[in-house]
């Protein structure tokens, strides 16, 4: 009996199939990317999806197919080129709000810091004429006296005859430095009267800001939550600046009927240096950075959705902006809770490469 | 071989003992053995983490990155080192080679570090590492439960802290334990900046005056009476009201106190993280990290006792409740191989006993297992193996083999005592009958081990996957070998009764055998006469392997299934913490929606460092279900991950992913190897990088075969950048150090010591009131006093500026990088990445100093199929030698190797059928097979050959020799395939890694049974015809 094939052949059959296992380990071999391949052709592969989203995972770290595949399930796809949902769950749960674009009124503010002064205007100095000595002190710390009320008896040293220190103004006694028998030169201080009905709020201004103030501008001064709020106008701007400060002089007189603002009192005073309107305002919440553009979301023709629009932005003040480019009257935007939509548009972006 | 049998045989009792020694030996290792869920892939690296508060990417990078980075080059040992700067923290992560010592690698890092802080600046952070843990080391995690409501989230973090954690780090396992959630109490010392002004002081005067005014000091002691008196002045702040009067200065003798410049309360540090349950609450919560290469549940059990004490001492209506524990995992895993095991052995043994047909061979074959098994549980306490999924897996897969070696003895054992004269002593038989099976076993476990090889040259997390397996397999062979060739005789001839004469001579095997033999006897004689048949048969089946083998699906490792869900979400990186908790807890509200779930706790950002340095964009829910028993029908977790998607549809901005916990952190900790191919591009600035990356993607889409082509998104944080000017800083007489001063402690805050209550500790904060710091607007009007008495705002002094600045920087080999990923279809990535080079390297100019390198999972692969290119060969030459050692004969040799072939295509076949893709267990699969196969095969021709020596004709040696053999050969194959049956039907945790394993064996041992049986005679007849006899 002769064998059918020669040994010739059975040697290659046998290499063959031994090739044939080598290439069968080298391929089940770590071969992930051949799963990738795979998988991301056969989508239907019902019994591998838990695999599958594993296998998202490793993508997402790393690059992103596993992110288009994961937006496939979800039966969503490349939102990046329609516009932006928002659902009403979406809206609720956020509290986003909507706005359309309309005029409004941006208010300029400058915050400046001082103290309260004595308005000068309204202060007299009471000096003894002659030399002497203090024989009865009629008024005395804090007394209100009229103009021309006698606050001491003096008598001269050279003829030893009494005189009297009168007020010069009415007033309030702020400074006393007289005592019973004190014997005083002339020219020395014995009363400062102050009419305190009014004061100076004096204001510190920073060099590069003075361009920028006037006479005659509201000032609102305040001093802390426990003092009311004091309105004023500017009154007097410094002619010099200050060496040592580099600060400039800005006076409002105040009316101080009820006496809250005591000389001394440390101070912020608020200049409203003017109010525009503008045709198109909008609330600063709703302007969002992408990219180093400024973009606000605007509802499309349809209301199908919203889309980022590049705005340029005018003046703004701490709560709204001038928008001087971009968005049009009547426009639908978001007002506040743009960044979800935000976080939607970058979503491709953030969703790769990212370590933890 | 024979004269290890002699020997056994001679000193028969001393082996038999020996082996019970070696067997409690075993069971001792055993109960020792570090017991796993899996097995760990976490790379070999140590982690340097430095916190910086309030500290921007690029300032983190340039001040502690860098410093330790440089402090970490030169290492031996270090393979990569790999650093992400973010917002406040830096990590530095040093990757060693895989197998060196931890302790070792710890410390190398610790001498380093010293180097390192005194390269950082003061005031920037202190490195430290991260825990002695790996990605499987987070073990249980809990949260707090408040019942009575009474509790603020800050005393319930002090709980936590002080309490909780103090108490659980003394657990002898545990490594750390990290607090997240709640606030961390303070003492806020919010400065007014107009009342500083109005008394003339700065913020930094308060940070000192604080910190002048907190101490405590020793002072020696004195002698009184014989007596030594301790000296102590005590100064340390312990109250609010402590630190309010804490003198600023004096005025005319009017004393000025913090409390006049500032509001001091207490109040709550600035967090990077927190805890959210079930989108309503938040949440304190604590992770415990196991010490590396501890036991996990021993470790487990004595948290859990440890927690019971630790409730009962916690305020009235505060509890410990876990929400994640490893335990489950590790006993649920354990115990899927467990039964299988168990299940195994059963089966097994009953196969024999239906074939030895009497109970005492049967034990003696049987005994292989424990003894097998022990030997391997020795060698894996040996060799610092755990006891997890894969090596008690490698043991389940095993227990047929195990037998395989003591079935051929005992089986031959058997027929010669039956057909033996009754004349020759009972031990010349066994001697005689274990003598010439000897040669052949040997060989056939040998060459299944050594069919193993290939599988320890596996690298990576593959590699960290299979090796326990190979190495139980091969640990387990190794046992059964020594069992098969030495303990075994022993046994046989202790055990086995030589049956009585006239018994003897009819009775061949059981009945089973005979009735087998019956048919088989004529088949196989028409086989050998007309070897066509055998021929045609084994190439159609060749032909439908080949056929079916393209048409297998390709994956990787099959996910293991921890059992619990964990929802990630990515949120935007510049996402505020409050708004990233309100995102949260809504997905949270939606997902509770499904009626399986419970509770669900999330983890947003990071707390404590150690474990985690995620941003607060990220968060991890864990969900916490009702038994999968007791789930809706038909339901099982494929689903419940559909539902939950569906539950959670789109919200913006936000990508959401599933995933488990420890596949998790271990990816965390591999971060960066996975993508298939990417580009990265070092170099220094981060603008210029991402110019030239651009270019390279748009260079890179051209070439054929790319896709995906994705440039890494390194910018997207906004910054409000104040640049100082230093000309206007001049004017003022301003320091730049007088302005970031004032930035720093007004803006941001600036510890100024600690408040000591007891052995608790809270930092003194210092701050301006938020309404001074909350927008660009005020930042900008931020008061400066200059030396001169002038009052300047920041912005005089200073430009600021709204940018979008790095969210994070990544590093790599000391430089910053940018990555490019892609993948490659249609073509094989070495030419696609040759000319990719080349186009790039022509289209794309880079500056000096920039550099592109080419990474990804795809290098690893290469490194892979290279390194099989030669092991496999290698394997197979061995093989092969020690075939052509056993029979002396090459041809014969190659009609083994015919084996492989045909118990390929049962494989494939079985995979086809069953639907399971191939994987790399599956390959681990095959290679079982191949060894099993050959052994067979091997254990045929031996004995043909034998028959050919003592002068039978060939034709009619094939044919004896094969009916001879059938049953051992069945048996081997049935007791292998049976063994494998449990983990075949399993469904429990980490069945799917076993299942695809089992279906390749068990397909291919029918495939290979069928040609040792068939085709093997009717070849073997034509192979000695045609070339004469050997």
């Amino acid at each position: 009996m002769t064998f059918p094939f020669s040994f010739q052949t059975l040697r290659r059959v046998i290499l063959a199939f031994t090739l044939c296992a080598y290439v069968a380990v080298l391929r089940a071999e770590p071969d992930d990317h051949e799963h990738h391949d795979d998988h991301a052709s056969h989508d239907d592969h019902d019994d591998d999806d838990r695999h599958d989203d594993h296998e998202d995972d490793h993508d997402d770290h790393d690059n992103d197919d596993g992110h288009d595949d994961h937006a496939d399930h979800d039966g969503h796809d490349d939102h990046e080129d329609g516009p932006l949902q928002l659902s009403t769950e979406i809206v609720g749960d956020f509290g986003i709000e909507f706005a359309v674009a309309g005029p409004g009124t941006i208010s300029q503010e400058l915050r400046l810091l001082g103290e309260i002064q004595m308005n000068s205007n309204k202060a007299a100095h009471v000096s003894p004429r002659f030399a002497g000595v203090a024989k009865t002190i009629a008024r005395r710390l804090g007394d209100e006296v009229k103009a021309g009320e006698v606050l001491a008896l003096m008598e001269t040293n050279d003829t030893l005859r009494p005189y009297e220190l009168t007020a010069p103004i009415a007033g309030t006694i702020v400074e006393f430095h007289l005592a019973q028998g004190e014997s005083v030169d002339a020219g020395d201080y014995t009363y400062i009267i102050a009419d305190t009905s009014t004061v100076w709020a004096d204001l510190r201004v920073p060099q590069r800001q003075l361009p920028r103030l006037k006479v005659g501008l509201d000032v609102y001064i305040t001093a802390g939550e426990e003092f009311p709020a004091h309105a004023g106008k500017i009154s007097y701007i410094g002619p010099v600046i200050d060496e040592q400060t580099r600060t400039g002089l800005v006076r409002a007189e105040l009316d101080n009927s009820d006496g809250l603002l005591r000389p001394g009192l440390f101070i912020v005073g608020n200049v409203s240096l003017g109010r525009d309107t503008h045709s198109i305002v909008v609330p600063l919440s709703a302007v969002h950075p992408i990219d180093n553009a400024s973009v606000v979301f605007v509802e499309d023709d349809h209301g199908e959705g919203f889309e980022p629009r590049i705005v340029q932005l005018g003046e703004q003040d701490l709560t709204q902006v001038h928008i001087t480019d971009g968005l049009s009257h009547g426009e639908r935007y978001v007002s506040v809770g743009g960044f979800f939509l935000k976080a939607e548009l970058q979503k491709e972006d953030f969703g790769d490469g990212h370590a933890h | 071989m024979k004269r290890f049998v002699e020997f056994a045989l001679h000193s028969r009792l001393m082996v038999v003992t020996l082996a019970v020694l070696l067997m409690a030996a075993g069971f001792w290792s055993y109960r020792q053995l570090p017991v796993d869920a899996f097995p760990d892939v976490s790379p070999n690296l140590v982690q340097v983490f430095t916190v910086t508060e309030g500290l921007a990417p690029e300032e983190i990078e340039k001040y502690v990155t860098y410093p330790v980075e440089t402090a970490m080059n030169g290492l031996p040992g270090v393979e990569n080192i790999r650093s992400v700067s973010n917002f406040g923290l830096s990590v530095v992560n040093v990757y060693f080679e895989d197998g060196m010592d931890i302790y070792f690698c710890r410390q190398l890092v610790g001498e380093r570090l010293s180097e390192a802080r005194e390269a950082i600046p003061g005031g920037f952070g202190e490195p430290e590492m991260g825990p002695i843990s790996t990605g499987m080391g987070l073990i249980l995690f809990y949260y707090l439960e408040d019942t009575t409501g009474q509790h603020s989230l800050t005393e319930l973090r002090s709980i936590q802290d002080w309490i909780i954690k103090f108490n659980l780090q003394n657990v002898p396992g545990v490594t750390e334990v990290l607090g997240i959630g709640g606030y961390e109490k303070q003492f806020h010392t919010v400065v007014d900046p107009l009342a500083l002004e109005r008394y003339g002081f700065t913020v930094s005067d308060v940070i000192e005056r604080i910190e002048d005014n907190n101490l405590n000091v020793g002072a020696q002691f004195i002698e009184r009476n014989n007596e030594e008196y301790v000296v102590r002045s005590v100064g340390l702040a312990t109250s609010v009201e402590d630190i309010r009067s804490i003198l600023m200065g004096a005025e005319d003798g009017v004393p000025i106190t913090v409390g006049d410049v500032a509001e001091v309360r207490e109040g709550e540090a600035i967090r990077r993280g927190l805890q959210t349950k079930n989108g309503v609450s938040e949440v304190v919560s604590g992770q415990v990290i196991k010490l590396f290469g501890t036991n996990a549940s021993t470790v487990i059990q004595a948290v859990e006792d440890k927690i019971i004490t630790i409730n009962e001492s916690l305020p009235e209506g505060v509890q410990i409740v876990p929400y994640y524990e490893q335990k489950t995992l590790v006993a649920a895993a354990v115990g899927t191989v467990t039964s299988a095991l168990a299940q195994g052995i059963g089966l097994v043994a009953l196969i024999l006993v239906i074939f030895m047909g009497g109970l005492r061979p049967t034990v003696v074959v049987a005994a292989a297992l424990p003894f097998s098994v022990l030997m391997a549980t020795l060698g894996m306490k040996y060799f610092g193996i755990s006891a997890n999924l894969m090596s008690l897996g490698g043991l389940a897969i095993a227990i047929g083999m195990l037998v395989d070696g003591a079935i051929v003895v005992v089986e031959n054992v058997d027929r010669h005592l039956r057909g033996s004269d009754q004349s020759e002593s009972k031990l010349a038989v066994v001697t005689r009958a274990c003598g010439e099976v000897a040669r052949p076993v040997g060989f056939a476990v040998a060459i299944v081990i050594l069919v193993f090889l290939p599988l320890f040259t596996l690298t990576g997390v593959e590699g960290k996957t299979f090796r326990p397996l190979a190495h139980a397999i091969a640990l387990a062979m190794g046992g059964a070998l020594i069992y098969a060739l030495m303990v075994c005789p022993a046994l046989a001839y202790f055990l086995m009764k030589r049956p009585s004469a006239a018994k003897s001579r009819s009775n061949e095997g059981s009945r089973l055998v005979r009735w087998l033999q019956a048919p088989y006897r004529p088949l196989v004689s028409i086989m050998v006469r007309q070897r066509w048949i055998a021929v045609v048969g084994s190439a159609v089946l060749l032909g439908i392997g080949g056929w079916v083998f393209p048409r297998l699906g390709t994956e990787f490792t099959p996910e293991l299934n921890e059992g619990t869900v964990v929802v990630k979400l990515k949120m935007a990186p510049s996402i505020s913490i409050g708004t990233s908790k309100q995102m949260t807890q809504a997905i949270e509200r939606r997902i509770l929606a499904v009626p399986e779930v419970t509770k669900v706790v999330t983890r947003i950002g990071r707390g404590e460092v150690g474990a985690h340095a995620d941003p607060i964009n990220a968060a991890e829910l864990y969900l916490i279900m009702t038994p999968p028993g007791d789930w809706r029908e038909p339901f099982d977790q494929e689903a419940m991950v559909e539902e939950i998607r569906e539950a959670i549809g789109t919200p913006p901005g936000v990508i959401v992913n599933y995933t488990q916990p420890i596949e998790m952190s271990v990816d965390e900790l591999l971060e960066g190897v996975q993508a298939e191919l990417a580009v990265k591009l070092f170099g220094e600035d981060l603008d210029l990088l991402l110019v030239k990356a651009n270019e390279i993607a748009a260079v890179l889409g051209e070439v054929e075969g790319a896709r995906d082509v994705q440039v890494d998104q390194v910018t997207g944080s906004p910054q409000l950048l104040i640049r100082i000017d230093r000309a206007a800083a001049a004017r003022y007489n301003l320091n730049v150090g007088d302005i970031q001063r004032v930035v720093q402690a007004g803006i941001g805050g600036v510890t100024a010591g600690e408040v000591f209550e007891g052995i608790r500790r809270y930092e003194i904060l210092v701050r301006y009131p938020e309404a001074y710091r909350n927008t660009a607007a005020s930042i900008r009007e931020t008061l400066i006093r200059a030396p001169a008495g002038a009052l300047v705002s920041l912005d005089e002094v200073a430009t600021v500026e709204e940018i979008v600045g790095p969210r994070q920087i990544t590093r790599e080999r000391s430089q910053r990088f940018v990555a490019i990923q892609c993948n490659v279809t249609g073509r094989d990535i070495g030419g696609f990445v040759a000319e990719a080079e080349t186009v790039i390297k022509d289209q794309v100019e880079l500056p000096a100093g920039y550099l592109t390198f080419w990474g990804g999972s795809y290098k690893l692969q290469q490194e892979a199929n290279k390194r099989f290119a030669i092991v496999i060969p290698i394997t197979l030459l061995l093989i092969l030698l020690m075939i052509y050692a056993a029979l002396d004969s090459f041809r014969n040799s190659l009609l083994i190797l015919l084996n492989i072939p045909l118990a390929m295509v049962g494989g494939v076949v079985a995979l086809w059928l069953s639907g399971e893709n191939l994987s790399v267990p599956a390959t681990v699969g095959f290679i079982a097979l191949f060894g099993i196969a050959l052994g067979n095969g091997l254990v045929l021709i031996t004995y043909t050959n034998q028959l050919v020596k003592e002068g039978v004709e060939v034709g009619k040696a094939s044919i004896e020799a094969a009916c001879r053999r059938l049953r051992p050969v069945l048996m081997t194959a049935i007791t292998t395939g049976l063994g494998l049956l449990p983990l075949l039907l399993a469904n429990g945790t980490g069945s799917e890694v076993q299942k695809p394993l089992a279906t390749v064996v068990t397909g291919g041992l029918i495939s290979s049974t069928l040609l040792t049986l068939l085709v093997l005679p009717a070849l073997y007849k034509g192979v000695r015809e045609d070339h004469g006899t050997a």
